[in-house]
């Protein structure tokens, strides 16, 4: 293992970079990674978060996902990104998760990660899914692999359309990080010597709200089925002035639904109809798998669910719902 | 406050969770090979040729075994079949199924080497389910020649089970359902990997295996190598969680002939997605056609039910046999046809599982019930109230009847749900009962030593494997002999050491090594008797003995130690007694026997879904248990959760997806679905009923699986209430509910 002190000798290394460890220590197990690792936990100056001059937020890439979640700059202007860092697997890996690893994470499909399966992103030659078991699989079929993102939080930034600084290369859109889903062999579009240095939101609107739900088939250590966040501005009539909605679970990428937003604005906060009409083009151009047309009208139903919240000030946060007395998925918060 | 009846803690509770206890793969023997399996990508292949000279080449390969390193024929294993073998010869029968395996100095060095082994195969096509395995054109997963006068040889049916009762044929019914519901392959998912290791020396054969049945171990064992029994010695330490997945041999005989090759000890430790391979619960489609009275009486069952085994017999055709013959339930049927097909595949071999077959049928059953209360307008508590046995009434002709009041046990359960009581929107509660046969027949031995100073060796062949069955026979000795639980000292899980018992499974080891333990004390108070008699002059029946207390004829009371003290003098010693409790088999009950008792559960939960996305939250979820006697309440309860939580996992989420080639494609801990902490009931309530009716000690029955068996059927019952769907299919996720929602209300896959 490498364990460069200063950005500039990471850059120099070459292995897979290694923050958090969590997915990588496990790829390792698994067989599907045995060249060198590039310590990145020894660089001062990756973690932390701060509030710039500009008013935009700086987190370093090698910020906890639990500190995400429960940073008062992010859980106050950042809901919907505090809410999704708060969701995503357990406990323990949000202790020891990074934002940049988060973001950066190899795809979940079990045929990648299964032993007796090679596939595009293994280094083969084919997407086994997509002629075996893809419950789990995209809608939007924009790539040779049809398994989607893993990153609930590229979702989540795209909604505050943040930027993200690699070493060397500059400011990126967080966009720009995932590319446009036709890739089937990479999860993003850094390449060795680029080190993820950090995420930058822009300082937030006046009066702004979010909210973030997931859908899964059990509670903890789960990547979602569905997922929506949406980020609302409302004018001074209640109705919506801007409207940022991006999704996952669904897409080889974290997706942006310009669609949705469009059509969301001008529309009162409170006229159920017009948001659930909006919310209906967040499947166009969806083109199903045969086991994941269910994903269709319950991407639908989510993102209608999340607009609403949203333009409601509702978090949907789970501590938000117990307190409202609406049933949490956790007795025990 | 007595032991016995008391929350007593865990014996060994403390050293289990905080990682003190040894496991078997913490067990280290000096100068050991580690060993690792080399399997196919796929279930059925035919071995052209292995080529093992890249494998030799890796430093500190000290064996690469092959098909071809074993005895011709190759010697096979198994419980009631000798079907197994050592390393798959010829062909391949299930993915996961070794045809090769390295021993070498390191871990490291195993694991490279296998992945050298060069295996040259055709792949065959795979029979991987009921449909296919029950076409006559389908390929034979076992050799015909290996079944000599077996009818059923040239199918891929290994037995059929057929019950009769009454005259199904023509019955009259004023309403018949006919449904087929199926249930899918799950696994155990012990915590605890499964482990292996043997060495050999010029005493004979020590195998280490967190086993279940160490002594089903030793006679499989001694019959594959030709050893008398007293040379195989068998070392089971305590499983980490074994829920009848760690019931029988699995790769022991090889790694025994790994031993005696190398001369040195072998050891193997599974992967999480080895033991995926190793070990599943059978899955099953049951096809019922039940007929009901109008007032909702049963008039009888007709059921078929298919089982895929896999590759191997392994314990299922027990399984089988046993769960099929109480397929009815707890409920009066006067007339019933049951037949079930223990049926083979090119799938990982089934074995044992909480619940035994029972669930299968449980969750066929209980729907059944539900849809004709539905369709009769009849109360789904109602109709079960109607049609269950009443203690004394037989539920199988000529079998254990009715063991203990059924129907209280279904009303405490109604009671805590609220059953009837107005339902908050958009919920739905459900109710179900279930049955299983316990243990036919068995035999436990026990050896209790009292020592000198008063405390106690009990020496006995029954697994803790997290049932906590240490606790409950230390809290019989320290109860019956007055001694502290603290100088009690249960010693297990090896067979040179502790003396036989049948097995630790059917929830059989309160019954019967509790009752072997309190026998052996009987014989140990006897033996103070006379120790007493002689020392005082009296007759050993005049003596009293309570509690530790040792009461003369004159009204003089001495502890038992020093009577013993005094009886034994000043060289000292010990006493022996033993404890025998047997049930004898009976060869001309159709099931080997009639279960020593039954355990009951019924289940009862209040659920909300989510209409927009099928997902479930349970926010109440009632287990009530007839367990005759709670000689630690707080160990039922425990087992009563862990099962309902369990119960959840094939309910909500679990199920192995195979690919075409037999594959599982969720191998390992993230893609295959059990619940987490997060997933559990809102409030999940344990009700344990004590009547004292049980054969055990004190009137105990057994407990452990009841808490599972009707899970599913009263979560199904509570998602039709809230939704109107109807889901025949397990597991019920969120993605099936919605999908049966929308067959209800098409339009309104999100009404409002």
């Amino acid at each position: 293992m490498i364990r460069p002190a200063t950005l500039r000798e990471a850059v120099a290394a070459r292995g897979e970079y290694r923050a958090g460890g969590t997915d990588l220590l496990a790829r390792r197990r698994l067989g599907l990674h045995d060249g060198e690792v590039v310590d990145l936990t020894h660089i001062p100056g990756l973690a932390g978060i701060e509030r710039q001059e500009d008013g935009a937020v700086r987190i370093g890439a090698l910020t906890r996902i639990a500190d995400v979640a429960s940073h008062p700059l992010v859980a106050g202007a950042y809901p919907a990104l505090a809410n999704t860092a708060g969701s995503l697997a357990t406990p323990q890996i949000r202790a020891v998760g990074t934002i940049g690893g988060n973001l950066l994470q190899r795809n979940r499909c079990p045929y990648y990660r299964h032993p007796a399966f090679s596939c595009f992103k293994s280094g083969g030659d084919g997407c086994p899914a997509r002629h075996g078991d893809h419950s789990h699989g995209v809608i939007f079929d924009l790539g040779p692999c049809v398994s989607p993102h893993p990153s609930s939080i590229g979702a989540a930034l795209l909604t505050y359309e943040a930027g993200v600084e690699v070493a060397g290369r500059g400011r990126l859109s967080v966009a720009d990080l995932f590319g446009d889903g036709t890739d089937g062999r990479h999860d993003h579009r850094l390449g060795p010597g680029d080190v993820l240095v950090a995420v930058y939101l822009p300082p937030p609107l006046e009066g702004e709200r979010a909210a973030y739900r997931r859908v899964t088939s059990r509670a903890l250590a789960e990547w979602p089925t569905v997922e929506a966040v949406c980020r609302l501005a409302l004018d001074e009539e209640n109705r919506i002035s801007v409207a940022r909605v991006a999704v996952g679970g669904v897409a080889p990428i974290p997706l942006r639904r310009p669609e949705v937003e469009d059509a969301l604005v001008g529309v009162s906060a409170s006229d159920r109809t017009a948001i659930e009409r909006a919310a209906r083009r967040a499947t166009e151009g969806a083109d199903p798998l045969p086991q994941t047309s269910h994903k269709v009208p319950l991407l639908e139903a989510l993102v209608a669910d999340v607009v609403e919240s949203a333009a409601a000030g509702d978090a949907h946060t789970e501590a938000g719902r117990a307190e409202r007395g609406l049933p949490t998925k956790s007795g025990r918060l | 406050m007595t032991n016995v009846g008391a929350s007593a803690g865990r014996v060994g509770g403390l050293d289990r969770v905080t990682g003190r206890q040894r496991y078997m793969a913490d067990i280290r023997l000096e100068d050991a090979l580690h060993v690792k399996l080399v399997t196919l990508p796929c279930a059925r292949a035919r071995i052209v040729g292995v080529d093992t000279s890249r494998a030799w080449q890796v430093p500190g390969v000290r064996a690469v075994f092959t098909a071809a390193d074993l005895p011709d024929p190759m010697p096979r294993y198994g419980v009631h079949y000798d079907d197994r073998p050592v390393l798959a010869v010829g062909e391949t029968k299930f993915h996961g199924e070794p045809v090769a395996a390295v021993a070498a100095d390191t871990l490291d060095a195993a694991q490279k080497a296998a992945a050298l082994v060069g295996v040259d195969y055709e792949e065959l096509p795979a029979v991987l389910d009921v449909r296919t395995a029950l076409d006559p054109a389908a390929p034979l997963v076992v050799d015909p020649e290996l079944r000599p006068d077996d009818p059923l040889a040239h199918t891929n049916v290994r037995r059929e089970f057929r019950y009769t009762w009454g005259d199904p044929d023509s019955a009259a019914a004023d309403l018949v359902i006919e449904n087929t519901y199926t249930f899918p392959m799950v696994t155990h998912f012990a915590i605890e990997p499964h482990a292996f290791a043997v060495a050999v020396d010029e005493t004979g054969v020590t195998v280490w295996s967190a086993i279940q049945h160490p002594y089903i171990l030793q006679r499989v064992m001694a019959r594959v190598l030709g050893l008398p029994w007293s040379k195989v010695r068998v070392i089971a330490p305590d499983p980490g969680g074994a829920f009848g997945g760690k019931g029988y041999p699995k790769f022991e005989p090889l790694l025994a002939y790994m031993a005696m090759a190398t001369g040195r000890p072998c050891r193997l430790v599974l992967t999480l997605e080895e033991t995926f391979q190793a070990v599943r619960r059978n899955n099953a489609e049951v096809r019922i056609r039940t007929g009901f009275a109008a007032d909702g009486s049963l008039r009888f069952q007709d059921i078929e039910a298919d089982f895929l085994m896999g590759a191997y017999v392994d314990i299922s055709a027990r399984v089988i046999s046993k769960s099929s013959h109480l397929a009815a339930g707890p409920y009066r049927t006067p007339h019933a046809r049951i037949l079930a097909r223990a049926i083979h595949s090119h799938t990982p071999p089934s074995t044992a599982m909480r619940g035994f077959g029972t669930p299968q049928f449980t969750w066929a059953l209980e729907q059944q019930m539900d849809e004709a209360a539905r369709r009769l307008g009849i109360d789904r508590l109602e109709i079960r109230l109607r049609n269950l046995a009443r203690k004394g009434e037989e539920v199988v002709p000529g079998d254990t009847p009715a063991d203990g009041d059924w129907v209280e046990s279904v009303q405490k359960a109604a009671a805590a749900i609220g059953w009837g009581e107005p339902l908050p929107e958009g919920r739905g509660r459900g109710l179900a009962v279930g049955i299983k046969s316990s243990a036919t027949a068995g035999a436990a031995y026990s050896i209790l030593r009292f020592l000198y100073d008063g405390s106690v060796f009990v020496l006995v062949g029954t697994s803790d494997m997290g049932q906590g069955a240490r606790t409950i026979l230390t809290q019989i000795v320290a109860d019956e002999l007055g001694v502290p639980p603290e100088s009690v000292n249960v010693v297990m899980g090896d067979t040179a050491a502790a003396p036989f018992d049948y097995s630790t499974s059917a929830s059989r080891s309160t019954v019967f090594m509790g009752g072997s333990v309190l026998r052996g004390c009987a014989d140990l108070k006897d033996q103070v008797r006379r120790i007493g008699a002689r020392l005082q002059g009296c007759e050993p029946d005049q003596i009293e003995i309570e509690r530790g207390i040792v009461r003369f004829p004159g009204g003089e009371e001495r502890s038992i130690v020093e009577v013993v003290q005094e009886g034994l003098g000043p060289v000292g010693g010990e006493l022996i007694a033993v404890g025998t409790m047997r049930g004898e088999a009976d060869p001309t009950h159709p099931i080997g026997g009639r279960p020593w008792f039954y355990e009951f559960n019924c289940t009862a939960v209040e659920l909300e879904v989510d209409r927009k996305t099928g997902e479930v939250l349970i926010h109440k979820h009632v287990t009530v248990a007839d367990v005759g006697k709670a000689i630690n309440p707080l160990q039922v309860e425990s087992q009563d959760e862990g099962a309902a939580v369990m119960g959840l996992g094939h309910t909500l989420m679990e199920h192995l997806v195979l690919d075409e080639h037999g594959r599982i494609v969720n191998l390992g801990a993230l893609d295959y679905r059990i619940p987490t902490t997060k997933d559990v009931p809102l409030q999940l309530e344990s009700i344990i009923v004590e009547n004292g009716d049980g054969p055990g000690p004190y009137g105990a029955k057994g407990v452990g699986e009841g808490g599972l068996l009707c899970v599913a059927a009263a979560v199904a019952s509570a998602v039709n209430e809230a939704t109107g769907a109807v889901v025949r299919d397990l597991p019920l996720t969120p993605e099936r509910i919605w999908r049966a929602m929308r067959e209800v209300t098409p339009s309104g896959a999100s009404p409002r």
